[in-house]
């Protein structure tokens, strides 16, 4: 298992640094090159290098995915802990998590196509903004239930206050819970992170792995010839790899996460 | 008729939300939005008379409160302007393309449904065998992928590598009814296959949660043969939330349907959308949003009112 | 042959550290066309009992012991032998009338389901259900009717009528007069007792902790205590004088012979001696350590040191 898991996310790794050696990818060779010696994966449909745009297509992607998934995990432990927590606290939180959680994503995400400019700050906000209810939801019966936990009942009446609570019993027993959320909201931001670049609503100019989708499905003639071995497989294979060694880890986990069955 | 009524609200309210967003997303930029537009780095060039246009559709020009009432005023009266590509009320633009994107979320998702909860009541009945678990593991997997791997994969596999079926979807006149079949397969396959997996899970859920009834027991001490037991007694009490549930996905899966479009290049909903970013058409945009907006709500209502008629129960509790 | 003989039948139920045994070596004959009262306090295994026969006990359960009916073994004989007589010569009226129902389905469709899964004609079905409502006081409607829109008690009551109009020659009763009121419990007695003139076979196995209607019906009685049978006799005999002290408490708890408080709980477990010591107003030196065994009289079988005994 742990093998798998590492060889599925070597590569996103090894891109990532990749990037680091190779130059910036700029429009400056034939176009369609298929994968040769100094381009070892060809060029796409513009002339672009494509493991350059790859290596740094992994920069934002990868960027974008986990300050995504980040953020979406610091706003849902910190709802749902607070929900959970401080009982007043409960029902107008959960109300505004059911609301989020409802509110139609795609229209919402046409919509904001319109008006916000298409940088990947924008889109690290809009992830997290669909993101976070899914850790609120979960984390929130969590901590409901340690409030009513023997020792932190006695805590509290020695005087304990919510911040030390906080810090010294209910964290220690719910990182677990949120280190697998964490995952699982890097793993969404990511996948729809990618989405979203694949439907054109994100800057096309950045390189980006859903941008290399996007710009390869949108051509005519990415299926008419070879040319999709390599510009259509190498974007589409190291997301699958990453999203698939991301579900692993979380599998592996121990049987905190209550199967995401149902829904 | 009165809890028709409460749920009719609910949505409304939400629907109200909604476009409250879309109405002030607009007027709030510190300028008019449109003032960039004639200057933009994608190439699209306004010219001084579509802006006025623009301005005066929207009316920017008059008091916000104004601008509120008008702005409701239009919806309601089903006008929502002209798209400044295609020079075409919206709704004219709009409608073949929805025609197509309803096509194909119809032509998935049923069967996706029916294949979904055999599949599931297989699972329950034969729990415990390695076909339970040997499904399970399959719908996961499936559920797990996102649609556009789904869709790729049998794009690359049925299209590409073993050309059976053609690569884009996209249907040109004079095409016959076999032709056009054969080019809606695969995106309604992708598409179907990725919502079989959800559904196969929720349903699985539900029906294990019924099976252990105590009303379950009796049919069996009743003498009642098993498959009756499932298909009369078990599917029976788990269908209404399990339906309402169902439609609730069928809501949240229209993002999914984009993204099928677009591998296959299926002129839908998606395709008018991307044409509408790309080109700063806002009206055809907005119309877009309306219109994805309605059937997620329109959805969420059905969910409701299923699941009120088909539970006597709720129906009485109103 | 008796129509149902129960061998040493011994239920257990998994609990963590080890089996919770319910039922302990239940040993008892009915004949055909007796009524047999098991009278027991809650929770005391009378239901398992009967979730016994019919094969209904969760897979994770230990159930031993045999139960001849009719000569066969229900609890080894082939699962579809066993359901095939389910509903057409056994049929249960089961405890909780509110769950055991359908919620979906109308309450005369669920009665009739096991005769309809016989190929009896649904009119037929249907006929034979509103005699027997009619009967019991059941408006006829009732049978259109969905579980939640009839009271408690007319659920239950449809439930009995539902087992009757199978003509079983066994029925299983757990019970059937729960939070039926006095008038149509009279009423649930006449209709049983009517059934055992039409159906002169009839076995009935009552479970129940109304006195009264088991004393109005059965001609035997078992009493069950921490899931072990301490009194077996004619049903005469045990109201005029109950022989062993728990079940003289349990007569003595009705309100015609002034309330008594009955000592709840299944007494002590697994210790050794006699279950019912801790309360028991005789309680003596071989009942403390040793459990006894089930002694025959003259007016049954009693499992009291007082009645037998103490031997080496």
């Amino acid at each position: 298992m742990k093998i798998a898991i590492l060889t599925l996310l070597t590569p996103s790794l090894g891109l990532l640094a990749l990037s680091f050696f190779l130059p910036y990818p700029r429009a400056s060779f034939p176009a369609y090159l298929p994968p040769g010696p100094g381009h070892p994966l060809g060029t796409d449909d513009a002339g672009y290098d494509v493991l350059s745009l790859l290596a740094h297509g992994a920069r934002t992607t990868l960027g974008v995915g986990f300050l995504a998934g980040s953020l979406a995990t610091f706003l849902g432990a910190g709802i749902g802990g607070s929900a959970g927590l401080w009982s007043r606290l409960e029902a107008p939180l959960m109300r505004l998590t059911d609301l989020f959680f409802a509110f139609p994503r795609l229209p919402l995400l046409i919509l904001m196509s319109l008006y916000l400019r298409p940088d990947p700050l924008n889109a690290v906000l809009v992830l997290a903004l669909f993101g976070w209810p899914d850790t609120a939801r979960t984390l929130r019966p969590l901590v409901a239930g340690l409030r009513q936990a023997g020792y932190v009942r006695v805590a509290r009446s020695l005087g304990a206050g919510g911040v030390y609570l906080l810090t010294q019993h209910v964290l220690p027993q719910a990182w677990p819970l949120v280190a697998t959320q964490w995952i699982l909201e890097v793993r969404f931001a990511l996948i729809a992170g990618a989405g979203l670049a694949f439907l054109g609503l994100t800057d096309p100019t950045r390189p980006d792995w859903g941008v290399m989708l996007f710009q390869a499905f949108n051509r005519t003639e990415t299926f008419l010839g070879p040319y999709w071995i390599w510009t259509v497989l190498p974007p589409a294979l190291a997301l699958a790899s990453l999203v698939l060694g991301l579900s692993l880890v979380v599998l592996g986990r121990p049987r905190q996460l209550d199967p995401r069955l149902g829904g | 008729m009165r809890r028709v009524l409460a749920l009719l609200g609910q949505n409304l309210a939400l629907a109200l939300l909604a476009l409250a967003l879309n109405f002030l997303l607009l007027r709030l930029a510190p300028a008019s939005p449109f003032a960039a537009l004639e200057r933009d780095d994608l190439g699209t060039v306004f010219t001084a008379e579509q802006r006025a246009r623009l301005e005066a559709h929207y009316g920017l020009d008059r008091p916000l409160w104004a601008q509120f009432l008008a702005y409701f005023g239009r919806l309601f009266q089903g006008r929502l302007g002209e798209s400044l590509y295609f020079n075409q009320p919206v709704t004219q633009v709009i409608a073949p393309y929805l025609a197509n994107t309803a096509i194909l979320v119809g032509l998935g998702f049923f069967p996706a449904l029916l294949v979904g909860l055999l599949l599931a009541l297989l699972s329950v009945a034969f729990h415990r065998t390695p076909l339970d678990g040997g499904l399970f593991t399959t719908m996961i997997l499936l559920k797990s992928l996102p649609p556009y791997f789904t869709a790729m994969a049998l794009l690359l596999l049925l299209a590409v590598l073993w050309p059976l079926f053609p690569t884009t979807a996209t249907s040109l006149p004079g095409m016959g009814f076999g032709e056009n079949l054969r080019r809606l397969f695969l995106p309604v396959l992708a598409y179907a296959l990725w919502e079989v997996g959800t559904i196969y899970l929720v349903a699985r859920g539900a029906l294990f949660s019924v099976l252990g009834s105590p009303f379950v027991a009796y049919a069996r001490a009743k003498g009642v043969p098993e498959s009756w037991v499932y298909l009369r007694h078990v599917l029976r009490a788990a269908l209404p939330p399990l339906l309402a549930r169902i439609t609730l996905l069928l809501a949240g899966s229209l993002g999914g349907v984009f993204f099928v479009e677009r591998v296959f290049a299926y002129p839908g909903l998606s395709t008018l959308a991307l044409a509408a970013v790309g080109r700063f058409d806002y009206p055809l945009l907005e119309g877009v949003f309306l219109v994805s907006l309605g059937a997620v709500l329109f959805l969420n209502l059905l969910a409701d009112l299923l699941l009120a008629f088909l539970d006597p129960r709720t129906r009485e509790a109103a | 042959m008796p129509l149902l003989e129960v061998q040493k039948l011994s239920v257990a139920f998994p609990k963590p550290g080890g089996y919770e045994e319910v039922l302990r070596e239940v040993s008892f004959c009915l004949e055909a066309g007796e009524t047999l009262a098991l009278i027991g306090e809650s929770g005391g295994g009378k239901s398992v009992l009967i979730e016994a026969l019919l094969r209904l006990l969760p897979r994770e359960s230990r159930v031993s012991g045999r139960a001849f009916f009719q000569g066969r073994d229900l609890l080894s004989m082939p699962l579809r032998e066993h359901r095939s007589l389910l509903g057409q010569k056994i049929a249960w009226i089961p405890q909780a009338a509110t769950e055991a129902l359908h919620p979906l389905l109308p309450v005369g469709f669920q009665l009739a389901e096991p005769l309809l899964v016989r190929g009896i004609p649904r009119r037929e079905a249907y006929a034979r259900l509103v005699g027997l409502f009619r009967a019991l006081d059941l408006p006829e409607e009732a049978l259109h009717r969905y579980p939640h829109q009839l009271s408690g008690g007319m659920r239950q009551r449809a439930l009995v009528a539902g087992a009757l109009a199978t003509g079983a020659t066994l029925v299983l009763a757990d019970e059937p007069t729960k939070g039926v009121d006095v008038l149509r419990k009279d009423q649930t007695i006449a209709l049983f007792q009517k059934s055992r003139v039409l159906n002169p076979g009839m076995g009935l196995l009552l479970v129940t902790h109304d006195l009264p209607f088991a004393q109005a019906l059965a001609q035997k009685v078992v009493v069950l205590y921490a899931g072990k049978v301490v009194e077996e006799g004619k049903a005469q005999t045990f109201f005029q004088g109950p022989l062993h002290p728990y079940a003289q408490a349990l007569l003595e708890a009705l309100p015609e012979r002034g309330f008594k408080p009955l000592p709840l709980g299944l007494g002590r477990e697994g210790r050794g001696g006699c279950p019912f010591f801790p309360f028991c107003p005789e309680g003596s030196m071989p009942c403390e350590e040793r459990d006894p065994p089930l002694f025959q009289t003259p007016k049954g079988r009693v499992r009291c040191w007082r009645y037998g005994d103490t031997g080496p």
